[in-house]
């Protein structure tokens, strides 16, 4: 990525966090540091004996090179604020969980759970590694919970606690589907036994075991029935409460008909029933039902602004010491101190310090934003700087952005999905051919019109449908997963098939905001000047400096740097081998051209950088292959500088729209929406929150593993945006193998209907029809919802290495 | 079918029936037995995390072994 890693003299890496070394490396014991954070945290496991730590990942650590502040955790001396994060607590023990998101490796596995060998008054420390949690249990006498996160802290392992952590714990895990799984696989096994003898045609010798089997057969479906069977009995109710007839119905009316048939026919000892096949289809349901439910722990697809924000934040008081505050209790008129690094959580006007906001999050753009005394600031931004005091001016709730997040699109609608259509119509045919199978027993000989009828029911249950829906669904969620795009559930993959509209974000979504790229205009610059500029650059933290420093760095000439000063939100200024260099804002550097970042030497302005948008990698494959029956639109916060840009990426005509506001942006899809359009939108900030919402199906770009992404129907990790035409294609197959699985088991369905109707279907034949047709449908989905996306991502491969 | 096994049974097995019966009530129990334990299993969480286990019973330490279990969370 940048120069800096490809000069031999920085091979050096910090033994702790393997980022690269500055040329005045710490080392401790011939080990190179790249900052004091780094060497204290070796020292300290150095000491405790866990420098097994470094041996089991190459540089497992996180950077510690900017220090938390450090009262940063005084809001958990707060007893209100404490008593939301703890689970448990007695005299002599505390039971807390953190969420640590920098948990990353088997390193950071071994280091938190020797939490005790640290701090001895930290009794136990467990992880729960998908979840990025740490369970501690501590003496409360011996470390207070403040200083069990500012111990993890001292780590790397900085513990984020919200807003949202506090009151209401977390929704457990829903292991009821689970249960039902396991029981119904148990009760499944059991009657397969039990009536293989009946199936397989040999009259029991004995009729006392006859019944015996029977008995204990209906004995074992009786927890099926009631028990495991009752999502569907659930959703089929919903549907119908709501005048809706949904897949599960005509399931369901199945199941009740094959009970009620097979206990009828074992009460009253005339034959043995259909048990096996019943508890069976149940089994495969939910095992496909759990498959297809499986969701991502480490990932959260409904964000509520409470888990942007902080818990407290430190409000000033007229006459008193300043105090932590929980950011419910913060009311207009509060004076709130924002320090270097802390989001700002309400809308307020800047009285105090200069403002430097990183908006990353709510714009997606990373260069902060500067503000003086008495702008407003909106919330959502991180202060980078010096401290800052802010009036608020609107309730937290109440806040631009946080209104903005909390907008609620219209109540969904149940959604005659593609399954729930195809089943209504294959119901319809089935209680048709059930009347005529009726009509003609009751003309001919009607003792078998009520074995015709429950025959038909019972071969003609659209499980092989739900089979194959949940089966394809699950295994597609599964194989996009992998490639880092995580659905929220499988109602999205219909969603995204079918869409005929996509929707592009610019900043954050088709730019890579992180590592800003910077051009240069003006006089050109020597290798000299270049390398003061990259040393001055070095000493400071600023996005932009760093950009500098990456792009001319590291020294490698020798330059000694006399003096240096940094005013944040101006820019630096220092004194190299004897020259005095400026690099900053227009006003800062003393002129009045255009550009971004000034740079004069001497008191010459030499010329400016201009930080241009780098679009991510791929892009313009990834546009030419997206099917050219979808349409697509782009929409920008920013002016139509780019305008030209764009057009080498996209075709002209498609519609481009430039100074969006977040509302406009929602208001462009709900107008797509209008003319009939089904509205795929991809954006990343907070900005595209409500437009994310609106849209059919919005996709929130991540950027890193650990980036908070606005409320989406899906999240795509930013480096694989240029797949995308390759995951819609995916998506679309889904259908299509769903509906060829489907056409096979209506062979299936014609042969077992055809001995049902002639009222001589047996439990032989059921018994051998029912397994046929589920291991055939799970063969077909699983196979080729693999192959194609082998084949498509193969497809991918091949075309992200030509050149774009 | 019907013909391969004979109508009338000797008495010894009668007998060998109800051991069938008392045979598959205990391969029932047996198997419920399995099922408890798979409930119990999920019950406690121990399907949640797949990666910390496997690692974790890697990390001998010789002169400590951490005995407490958070298991009254949650």
């Amino acid at each position: 990525m940048s120069t800096a890693t490809d000069k031999p003299q920085t091979a050096l890496r910090c033994t702790h966090c393997g980022d690269p070394c500055p040329a005045n490396a710490i080392t401790l014991e011939d080990k190179p540091f790249c900052c004091e954070g780094c060497r204290m945290v070796w020292q300290l496991l150095d000491r405790n004996g866990l420098c097994k730590y470094y041996d089991l990942n190459a540089h497992p650590g996180q950077s510690l090179r900017q220090p938390v502040r450090k009262d940063k955790f005084v809001f958990l001396d707060d007893e209100k604020i404490a008593a939301g994060l703890i689970r448990f607590q007695n005299g002599n023990e505390t039971h807390v969980v953190f969420y640590l998101p920098a948990i990353h490796c088997s390193s950071c596995l071994y280091l938190l759970e020797n939490l005790h060998r640290l701090d001895p008054a930290i009794q136990s420390s467990r992880i729960d590694f998908g979840a990025k949690e740490i369970a501690i249990i501590f003496d409360p006498s011996r470390i207070s919970l403040r200083q069990v996160a500012e111990l993890l802290t001292s780590l790397g392992y900085e513990p984020y606690i919200s807003l949202n952590d506090l009151g209401n714990p977390r929704p457990g895990v829903d292991r009821r589907l689970i249960y039902r799984l396991g029981v119904a696989g148990f009760c499944f096994g059991n009657i397969m036994l039990l009536s293989s003898p009946a199936s397989l045609g040999l009259t029991a010798p004995d009729a006392t075991l006859q019944q015996a089997f029977r008995y204990l057969s209906l004995l074992l479906a009786l927890p099926v029935f009631f028990y495991s069977a009752q999502p569907f009995y659930s959703n089929a109710w919903k549907g119908l409460a709501n005048k809706y007839l949904n897949i599960d119905t005509p399931i369901v009316l199945a199941i009740l008909v094959t009970f009620t048939r097979s206990a009828w026919e074992v009460l009253s000892g005339s034959g043995s029933g259909y048990f096996d096949s019943m508890s069976g289809i149940v089994f495969f349901m939910l095992a496909g039902r759990v498959l297809q439910d499986r969701t991502y722990r480490q990932l959260s697809f409904d964000r509520d602004y409470t888990a942007y924000f902080p818990v407290a934040v430190t409000v000033l008081q007229a006459q008193a010491e300043p105090v932590v505050r929980s950011l419910p209790d913060i009311r207009c008129g509060d004076t709130l101190r924002i320090h270097n690094g802390e989001l700002i959580p309400a809308d307020g006007i800047l009285t105090r310090g200069r403002a430097s906001i990183d908006y990353s999050f709510v714009t997606g753009e990373s260069i902060p934003v500067t503000k003086t005394v008495g702008e407003l600031v909106y919330a959502g931004g991180r202060q980078t700087g010096a401290a800052i005091e802010l009036l608020v001016v609107k309730e937290v709730a109440q806040s631009y952005l946080t209104q903005l997040w909390n907008r609620q699109s219209a109540p969904e609608i149940p959604e005659s999905s593609f399954i729930n259509t195809l089943s209504r119509n294959f119901t319809l045919i089935v209680f048709i051919i059930a009347a005529a199978a009726a009509t003609y027993w009751q003309i001919h000989n009607p003792a078998n019109t009520g074995k015709a009828v429950t025959a038909v029911l019972i071969v003609a249950c659209p499980c092989a449908l739900l089979l194959s829906s949940t089966f394809t669904n699950g295994n597609l969620l599964r194989i996009l997963g992998r490639s880092g795009f995580y659905l929220r559930n499988a109602d999205v993959l219909g969603t995204i098939g079918t869409a005929t509209h996509i929707v592009f974000d610019k900043t954050g979504t088709l730019t890579d905001t992180t590592t800003p790229v910077l051009t240069y205009t003006g006089v050109p610059l020597t290798h000299y000047q270049e390398q003061a500029i990259a040393l001055l650059t070095a000493q400071s933290a600023h996005p932009l400096s760093k950009a500098l420093a990456a792009k001319f760095g590291p020294p490698n000439i020798s330059l000694t740097l006399h003096e240096f000063w940094e005013y944040p939100g101006k820019g630096i200024e220092g004194y190299v081998n004897g020259h005095h260099y400026t690099i900053g804002s227009a006003a800062f550097v003393n002129t009045d051209t255009a550009g971004q970042v000034f740079v004069a030497c001497d008191h010459k302005v030499l010329g400016s950088f201009t930080n241009t948008p780098h679009y991510r990698e791929g892009l313009k494959s990834m546009i030419s292959r997206l099917d050219p029956r979808l349409k697509l639109s782009l929409l920008s916060g920013d002016n139509a500088r780019e305008a030209g840009q764009l057009t080498t990426l996209f075709d002209a005509a498609i519609p481009m729209l430039f100074t969006q506001s977040p509302l406009d942006k929602c208001r462009y899809i709900t107008f797509l929406q209008r003319k009939g359009e089904k509205v795929i939108m991809i954006g990343d900030g907070l900005n595209d929150a409500a437009a994310l919402q609106q849209s059919d199906a919005g996709i929130a770009v991540s950027a890193g593993s650990n980036n908070f992404t606005p409320a989406s129907d899906a999240i795509l990790k930013a480096e694989n945006l240029k797949k995308l035409p390759e995951f819609i294609r995916l998506c679309r197959s889904g259908r299509k193998i769903i509906l060829a699985s489907f056409a096979l088991s209506i062979i299936y369905n014609v042969i077992g209907l055809w001995f049902a109707v002639h009222a001589s279907l047996s439990p032989l034949l059921a018994a051998i029809l029912m397994p046929a047709s589920t291991l055939s449908i799970l063969l077909i989905t699983y196979g080729s919802s693999n192959l194609l996306s082998r084949i498509t991502l193969r497809n991918d491969n091949a075309h992200s290495a030509t050149p774009s | 079918m019907t013909t391969l096994i004979p109508q009338r049974l000797p008495e010894k097995y009668f007998y060998t029936m109800n051991v069938i019966i008392l045979l598959l009530i205990a391969s029932i129990m047996v198997a419920a037995g399995f099922l408890l334990a798979f409930l119990w299993g999920v019950k406690n969480h121990q399907f949640d995390d797949n990666y910390a286990p496997p690692r974790r019973i890697l990390f001998d330490d010789p002169n400590d072994i951490n005995i407490h279990h958070p298991e009254n969370l949650n």
